[in-house]
């Protein structure tokens, strides 16, 4: 039987920085939804981009979500998941600091900030890492 | 051609296979939250079990859940994800084939189990 372990808040925003596809956790005519997201840290601040008009881009703007990462090895019995929840906002005049053509290419997507106020992730049956957060150092200013 | 006497599965019903990992979505204090869980599905119905004390548990008796799972390794680069959502029950006699094909992972007295109903399923496919 393994261990279930917390993660530190450090933590949780490196590895979740690390997986950049998970999903975004919103409530929609009041029931629980979700949808596999594309998304990064930068910035101290969670990014993720939807379809426009997709069910999650039409309902999340000025709302609580909850965005989520796993890695699960089904066989091994071990891996992580990790929680941010925070307030979430439609990128609209200001501008992300990154560019959302080049992080995801390919198609027209709307683009959300969300400020993640609190952290829950735990690992299971692996050694808990402290990793060097490089996903979140700011990019230096010109190439944003 | 196709085998008549073969019914095709839909392509949900091949990403949740018989057991996995998946993502049970749910609201906590007006909020949204999730929990990653091992499950399997007996009956045609996903299955997953946690401990009395945990907020999950609180949280999903008889509440309406999103089960999410999904196979984002599939060839092509198209990924596909599976959100089945309905309410959520306590299972109040669990079956032995349901202990024994659904073990608990992380150490505690998991000894509750929980049925999600198909009240409607969602595959979305993803571009990774």
């Amino acid at each position: 039987m393994h261990q279930l372990l917390p993660l530190s808040d450090l933590e949780c925003s490196a590895r979740l920085g690390g997986a950049g596809i998970g999903r975004v956790v919103y409530t929609r005519h009041g029931l629980p939804a979700v949808a596999t997201s594309r998304y990064l840290v930068r910035e101290g601040a969670l990014w993720f981009a939807a379809p426009p008009r997709s069910p999650v881009a039409k309902a999340v703007d000025g709302q609580v979500v909850a965005v989520h990462a796993d890695r699960v090895d089904l066989d091994r019995r071990e891996g992580w998941s990790v929680t941010g929840v925070g307030t979430c906002r439609l990128l609209g005049g200001t501008v992300a600091p990154f560019d959302v053509a080049q992080a995801w290419p390919g198609r027209t997507w709307s683009v959300f900030s969300v400020e993640v106020q609190r952290w829950s992730g735990r690992s299971l049956g692996e050694p808990v890492r402290h990793p060097v957060p490089d996903v979140l150092t700011p990019i230096p200013a010109g190439r944003a | 051609m196709t085998d008549p006497g073969l019914p095709q599965q839909p392509v949900w019903r091949t990403v949740l296979g018989d057991r996995g990992i998946g993502r049970v979505v749910f609201t906590r204090q007006a909020l949204p939250d999730v929990v990653t869980v091992n499950y399997v599905v007996v009956e045609g119905r996903v299955h997953f079990r946690t401990a009395p004390d945990t907020a999950l548990a609180r949280a999903v008796a008889d509440a309406v859940v999103a089960f999410n799972v999904d196979d984002l390794d599939r060839p092509g680069g198209q990924g596909i994800s599976v959100t089945i959502t309905g309410r959520c029950r306590l299972v109040a006699e669990p079956s032995p084939e349901l202990h024994r094909r659904l073990e608990a992972w992380a150490p505690g007295l998991r000894d509750l189990f929980f049925v999600v109903d198909e009240a409607e399923v969602a595959a979305e496919s993803v571009g990774v």
